[in-house]
């Protein structure tokens, strides 16, 4: 028909003015740093087609009907009609058509992110040889040229076919780099989507206190709205928050039909084991330290761990260990240095601390008023995230001599350092303020060196948006930052 | 039922025995002649028959081309020995299965059963190619199965058979050919636990007879001018009989005399020869020759008493024929105050031991053959330890054939005085019940089972034995074992206090690239010791991945697997795999391995005297006794190592090993020196940073910076006080962390590196870059572009080889 | 100290109290080693306040091992503790995935 042609046409002549303004193309909003006058074509020029099918819609055949409002609203077809009617090869080819001159780089990316939503959906035309397929996709085009095309949509496809295939830990890890990308460039779609997978991959595993750290970062979804409130209530943290708030929540969030048992489950949670009273000394600190690991609620708050921490401190402090050991070292006739161990002692209680506290957030009490053994705990992990952060950051600068063109490791590796700093802000954020002063040389060179270097573009935007968040203010650096940001849209 | 048959056997360096044990005694296997010991000596004669014992020990000095012994030292080596007249050549592995062989006819003369299964002895320090060197000796004397003890463990377990009541703890004390070991136990109702374990690979019964011929060789030089030189090759023949004269009479003079006279007639030395030779000789004089000797063991002693904070010893327990001589029970008497335990024979207690160990593991010499009799009634699976320190063990059982329909079981000593009672089956046909043993005694219980309708009847088996006696734990490790990495830090992989065996496996990433070609190893330091820093750890053992057995290029970052396993004799192996590749690597270099040539060992040994020379001069200035202990043992050690250098000059096959062995135990005691500076270090260098911390921080860190930097100290100081290394190390980490973050707030700060930079450019892998670069940097010094300088210096870094002082430091360690 | 640590609390391995003697602690080990050569099912797994753990030959000897070393044994002692009942394991959400349209079978 005609109309299928022209809308063929039309999308071709969209795509190239989409082109010339920065990476992608259209079926995104465009970017902030394309020409204004670019930018309002392009919307002028959609909108232009909506109202024309509406005001045509007696007049027109069904096919330029359709034509019209497709050329008004792609996407809004595809996320509303294809991917929840689960129809993938139409999908595929949809987003392939929208970009009708583009071989490599993102589109082709969105085109197998969208089928892979499309099969997923109903989960009835996961047909293994396509999988491989479309993965081999994916490969094929990351070889050729620069990363420039690629998008979020590519990178979460990537992740999805991880998924796919078993491997969750890393698909979580590039999903949490799609989530946190710029959302001036990132399709929103594949942002939603990663966190809406990183929320169900933890909520799957009952990891619930992940989930309250999830909801508090990434695009603003209503899905993160209600999901956050929702585990909070089941842990028990922040009180109890009304039964209408969080009904009002659910309303807003998409898929309440499955999340209904969700909301039912957290309504159900009326209350919570009060914490009972532990006897002084040496068992009761244990008891507690037992019962907070029993926690039927899965993971202790920040002041629970505290008050641990003090019910520890008293025991240690007042001798009552070393008594026992000596007595312990009579009755088994023994030759032992108390002292040592309870020297080792100590430094299990420091362990047990730190495993305690690497899942909890800070809340309103200062750190000033923390026993020393806490702190201790924290210092440890601190040492150990950072140490890890350090050696990573620090190979990066090894192996510079050869480009090698591997975008999956190098996404890879980001991601990981992401997820480093996300704990380190997390749960230590009076310490994460030296991530910059550490590791931000050596980030600022590595995103030079995949820009000029390995011409990956997008990831190296990435990384100076994160920089620039967790650069302060006076740094001089910061100019040079900035202007790389600019440089890498 | 005949008694069961446990055959224990000591394989010694001068001596072999044999001991069989049946549940209740012990029993020595005697020779053809009558004697309790074998020598272990074999002689091939022109026909090409082997004989082996009293018979061959008797050729050793008319014949010493065709008679060898004392192979044991050179187990698992790549030596042979060469018999001239059959013209054939031996592996030690072949001359102890001779010697095997003929225990075996022993025990089947004796017995009239020939043993298939038996424990043999190796000395606690021996590592794992002489390990399986015991054990392909033992398959080649036609062992269907055999399994290896350690000899101060074999000891312990006989000595604790005998005693009445065991408690306390005690040391043994062996003195062998070859090697000395000294075990300390601690012993509680039967139950043993070596808690420490030391000794001299290098002290043995043969030294003493060397110290003799030593004083030999100058009374020789004195009478009759002719020097006799252990470095001569010429001179070899004289010095075996000078060796073989002195121990005739040292073991005279032990026993009964208190002077004897050493004859010896038409001595040939070189081109020379001397009739006779008649030389007196008191016990005095032998005590004093012997004396250092002595001491040194007694040294050991001491060294293990304090590791374990012992102070008083309730016995010692000497094992093995050079601990006959008064003099040596006279100075231990003097040095431990403790009473010897009576009843036991030294040259026997190891292979008393080797059989008792069989009975705990149940190794039953009889094949299993025997146990297949033709016997009725419905079959059991029983599990119960064959020997057991408790009183009342469990036995544990499965009935086989659920056909059966059984409903209990019953168990019942037949001496009639205990009656177990009737443990029913649990769902699965499992039962489980507590004996009452007769104590120090062997008990045969009957085994009856209840069928469903209402019969009893004997099962099969009908009968079990239990012996009640001792048991005896493993041994644990005696240190950290790790791999060192590239950045000065260790990987741990064992504890040190793990029960053996042990075996684990961990992922470690290359720090380079390593391409085919190239004409260069990757290496994987495997380090022992309790520091983090892996210059304070002691190297032992290299895995090396050759540029050339690679299949394609590694590049940095690759993953590399290291699996580290610890037998139960203490024995350390390991495997590299590169799953890239699918590459395996097995093969662990130590320290000094195959340099054997005595040119390249006197290097050696001149660099260790270096190293003590500078480590003696630290001990006197800061008065550390325990260090110029230490090095006065060393002293001692690598004169030891000279002379034996100038044998193995001579042809002394013998002495070369043992000096190459002697070289590594040089080389970890002044390890274990400096690491006892270590800690010293650890903390002057803690210090030293906390002060270039406060300084930086003190002019431009802000609040949060200082505050972090005390606790840091507060948390330095506890971890000095209780040494823990991990906790300082990671203090460290953070003070450099806060240090540099204060330093780079200075906006002189980059100017400085720059300098640093620039002064170290012929260091750069690309000069001529680094060249251009620190002019350009230059150039935005003085325009006062500081982010322009920070970016230049930052690629300067680059250009350096990062970790190279670091990597030099750890071993050369190509992991991280 | 995880969860892991201190379930493999040699006391627990060999489910014995904070006063077993030398011999009780021997006379466990050795019927559990037996139990578990002949394969009897119920050695196979103890309880610890963390939860149902599995139990081989290896980690019986390193539980014997570790409790006939008096140094070992009084550190482990002081983690035991009588507080009983499981951790109960909190249950995910079994709908997590198909509310977000992602219908695969999950293999993880």
């Amino acid at each position: 028909m005609y109309g299928i042609i022209a809308l063929v046409a039309v999308r071709a002549v969209v795509y190239a003015m989409g082109k010339r303004g920065g990476q992608g193309g259209g079926g995104g909003p465009p970017t902030e740093y394309k020409p204004f006058v670019v930018r309002f074509t392009g919307y002028a020029v959609r909108a232009a087609f909506l109202v024309l099918a509406w005001a045509l819609r007696r007049d027109l055949s069904i096919g330029w009907e359709i034509s019209f409002v497709v050329w008004g609203a792609p996407s809004l077809v595809l996320e509303l009609l294809l991917i929840p009617a689960g129809i993938p090869h139409l999908a595929y080819y949809f987003t392939r058509m929208m970009y009708p001159f583009a071989i490599f780089g993102e589109p082709r990316g969105r085109a197998v992110f969208n089928e892979l939503r499309a099969r997923l959906r109903w989960g009835w035309l996961l047909a293994p040889e396509r999988i491989v397929e479309l993965g081999r996709e994916l490969v094929v085009f990351n070889q050729f040229g620069s990363d420039r095309a690629i998008g979020a949509a590519t990178v979460a496809a990537r992740a999805q076919l991880d998924a796919l295939a078993g491997n969750h830990e890393h698909a979580r890890e590039l999903f949490s780099a799609v989530q946190a990308m710029d959302w001036r460039h990132a399709s929103r779609a594949a942002r939603v989507y990663s966190q809406a997978w990183l929320l169900a991959d933890a909520a799957h595993r009952g990891a619930f206190h992940e989930v309250v750290r999830l909801s508090l970062r990434g695009p603003y979804t209503g899905r993160r709205w209600f999901m956050g409130a929702a585990a909070r209530r089941i842990l028990g943290q922040s009180g109890l928050e009304q039964n209408w708030k969080l009904v009002g929540r659910w309303l807003f969030s998409p898929g309440k039909r499955q999340s209904f048992g969700f909301l039912r489950r957290a309504l159900a949670t009326t209350s919570w084991p009060a914490s009972s009273p532990i006897e002084p000394g040496l068992p009761g600190a244990k008891r507690l330290s037992f019962e907070l690991m029993q926690l039927p609620k899965g993971v202790p708050t920040r002041s629970d761990v505290a008050r641990l921490a003090r019910t520890w401190q008293t025991v240690l402090d007042s001798g009552e260990l070393n008594q026992s050991l000596s007595e312990r070292r009579q009755a088994l006739n023994a030759s032992f240095d108390v002292g040592a161990v309870a020297a080792r002692f100590e430094r299990q209680i420091v362990a047990l601390l730190g495993e305690l506290v690497a899942v909890t957030q800070p809340d309103s009490e200062p750190e000033e008023e923390y026993p020393l053994l806490l702190l201790a705990a924290m210092d440890r992990l601190h040492g150990d995230w950072f140490g890890e952060l350090e050696d990573l950051c620090n190979s990066l600068l090894h192996n510079k001599a050869h480009v090698t063109n591997d975008l999956d490791k190098h996404w890879r590796t980001w991601a990981r350092v992401r997820r480093l700093t996300g704990l380190l802000s997390d749960v230590l954020p009076e310490r994460a303020a030296w991530i910059f002063s550490s590791v931000g040389g050596q980030l600022l060179n590595h995103g030079a060196w995949l820009y000029n270097n390995e011409r990956a573009h997008t990831l190296a935007h990435e990384i100076f948006y994160y920089l620039l968040t967790i650069t302060p203010k006076d740094d001089m650096n910061r100019g040079t930052i900035v202007k790389n940001f600019r440089l890498s849209t | 039922m005949e008694r069961p048959l446990y055959l224990g056997i000591d394989l010694g360096t001068t001596n072999s025995a044999a001991c069989v044990f049946d549940g209740e005694q012990l029993q020595s296997i005697r020779t053809a002649g009558g004697e309790t010991l074998t020598p272990s000596v074999v002689r091939i004669d022109a026909r090409g028959n082997v004989s082996v014992g009293a018979r061959a020990f008797r050729f050793l000095q008319k014949d010493p081309d065709n008679t060898r012994g004392e192979f044991k030292r050179l187990m698992g080596s790549k030596n042979r020995y060469r018999f001239s007249a059959a013209n054939l050549e031996r592996s030690p592995e072949e001359l102890g299965a001779e010697v095997l062989m003929s225990l075996q006819k022993d025990v089947e003369a004796q017995l009239g059963i020939r043993p298939q299964r038996a424990v043999v002895a190796v000395p606690a320090l021996f590592e794992l190619p002489q390990i399986k060197a015991t054990s392909e000796a033992a398959r080649l004397a036609g062992f269907e199965r055999i399994e290896t003890i350690q000899e101060p463990v074999a000891s312990a377990l006989a000595s604790g058979w005998s005693a009445d009541e065991s408690r306390g703890a005690w040391l043994v004390y062996d003195l062998g050919g070859g090697t000395f070991d000294a075990s300390l136990l601690e012993t509680q109702e039967g139950l043993l636990r070596i808690a420490g374990h030391d000794g001299d690979n290098f002290l043995g019964g043969r030294d003493f007879d060397l110290a003799v011929v030593d004083w030999l060789i100058a009374r020789v030089a004195e009478s009759s001018g002719i020097k006799i030189l252990r470095s001569e090759p010429a001179h070899a023949s004289a010095i075996a009989k000078l060796k073989v004269a002195a121990e005739e009479a040292k073991i005279e003079l032990s026993r009964t005399a208190n002077e004897t006279t050493i004859v010896i007639e038409a001595l040939r030395v070189g081109d020379r020869e001397i009739d006779l030779i008649e030389q007196p000789l008191t016990r005095a004089e032998l005590e004093t020759i012997s004396g250092p000797l002595i001491e040194r063991s007694v040294r050991v002693c001491e060294r293990l008493l304090r590791s374990q904070g012992v102070t008083q010893l309730d016995r010692i327990v000497l094992v093995g024929g050079p601990t006959m001589m008064p003099a040596l029970r006279r100075r231990l008497e003097q040095a431990f105050g403790a009473p010897f335990g009576s009843g036991l024979d030294p040259m026997l207690l190891v292979a008393q031991g080797a059989a008792l160990f069989a009975a705990t593991a149940g190794i039953d010499a009889r094949a299993a053959a025997q146990s297949a009799q033709v016997a009725k009634g419905p079959r059991l699976w029983l599990q119960y330890p064959a020997m057991t320190p408790d009183t009342s063990p469990f036995v544990v059982g499965r009935a086989l054939d659920a056909g059966d329909g059984i409903k209990a079981v019953r168990f019942s000593r037949d001496d009639g005085e205990w009656q177990g009672e009737w443990l029913p089956l649990d769902a699965e046909g499992s039962f489980a019940g507590m004996m009452a043993l007769k104590r120090r005694a062997s008990s045969t219980f009957n085994v009856e089972v209840t069928l469903a309708e209402g019969r009893t009847v004997a099962a099969n088996p009908a009968k079990i034995t239990l012996v009640h006696g001792v048991s005896i734990g493993e041994p644990p490790l005696a240190r950290t074992i790790g791999v060192a990495r590239a950045d000065d830090a260790v990987a741990v992989y064992f504890e040190r206090g793990s029960p053996l065996p042990i075996r684990k496996t961990f992922t470690h990433r290359t720090v380079e690239n390593v391409s085919p070609t190239a004409d260069y190893a990757l290496r994987v330091p495997i380090v022992q010791g309790d520091f983090p820093f892996a210059h304070l750890c002691r190297l032992v053992g290299v895995i090396e991945i050759a540029a050339s057995a690679l299949k394609s290029s590694l590049p940095a970052g690759s993953v590399i697997e290291l699996t580290l396993e610890v037998d139960r004799g203490g024995a350390l192996s390991a495997k590299a795999f590169l799953p890239a590749q699918d590459l395996v690597f097995e093969r662990v270099e130590q320290l000094l391995a195959p340099a054997t040539s005595p040119e390249k060992m006197s290097e050696l040994v001149a660099g260790l005297e270096q190293r003590a020379a500078v480590l003696r001069g630290k001990a006197f200035r800061e008065g550390a006794r325990r260090a110029v202990a230490a090095l006065a043992d060393f002293e001692v050690t690598i004169s030891s190592v000279r002379s034996d250098l100038d044998a193995a000059r001579g042809g002394d096959q013998d002495a070369a090993e043992k000096a190459r062995r002697a070289l590594i135990e040089c080389d970890g005691l002044l390890g274990d020196v400096e690491a006892a500076n270590a800690w010293p270090e650890l903390s002057a260098r803690v210090y030293e940073e906390h002060t270039f911390a406060s300084h930086w921080v003190g002019l431009y860190g802000n609040e949060q910076e200082k505050r972090a930097l005390s606790q840091c100290m507060d948390l330095v100081e506890r971890a000095l006080r209780s040494r823990s290394a991990s906790e300082i190390e990671r203090q460290l980490r953070s003070m450099v962390r806060i240090r540099l973050s204060a330093y780079f707030r200075d906006p002189q700060s980059w100017s400085r590196s720059l300098d640093h930079a620039a002064s170290e450019s012929e260091r750069a892998t690309d000069p001529v870059k680094a060249q251009s670069l620190v002019r350009q940097g230059r150039k935005a010094e003085q325009a006062g572009n500081r982010a322009e300088l920070e970016r230049i210096v930052r690629e300067l870094w680059q250009l350096y080889p990062v970790d190279q002082e670091e990597r030099g430091l750890s071993f050369n360690s190509g992991v991280r | 100290m995880n969860d892991e640590e201190l379930a493999n609390n040699p006391f627990l391995v060999l489910e014995l109290g904070a006063t077993a003697s030398r011999a009780e602690v021997e006379r466990a080990g050795q019927k559990l080693l037996a139990q578990l050569a002949i394969g009897v099912s119920a050695a196979k797994s103890y309880r610890t306040p963390v939860g149902v753990r599995e139990r081989d030959e290896s980690k019986v000897r390193i539980a014997l091992s570790a409790l006939r070393d008096p140094e070992q044994r009084a550190l482990y002692e002081l983690w035991l503790s009588d507080v009983d009942g499981d951790r109960q394991v909190v249950p995910g959400w079994s709908g997590a995935f198909p509310s977000i349209g992602w219908r695969a079978p999950c293999t993880e």
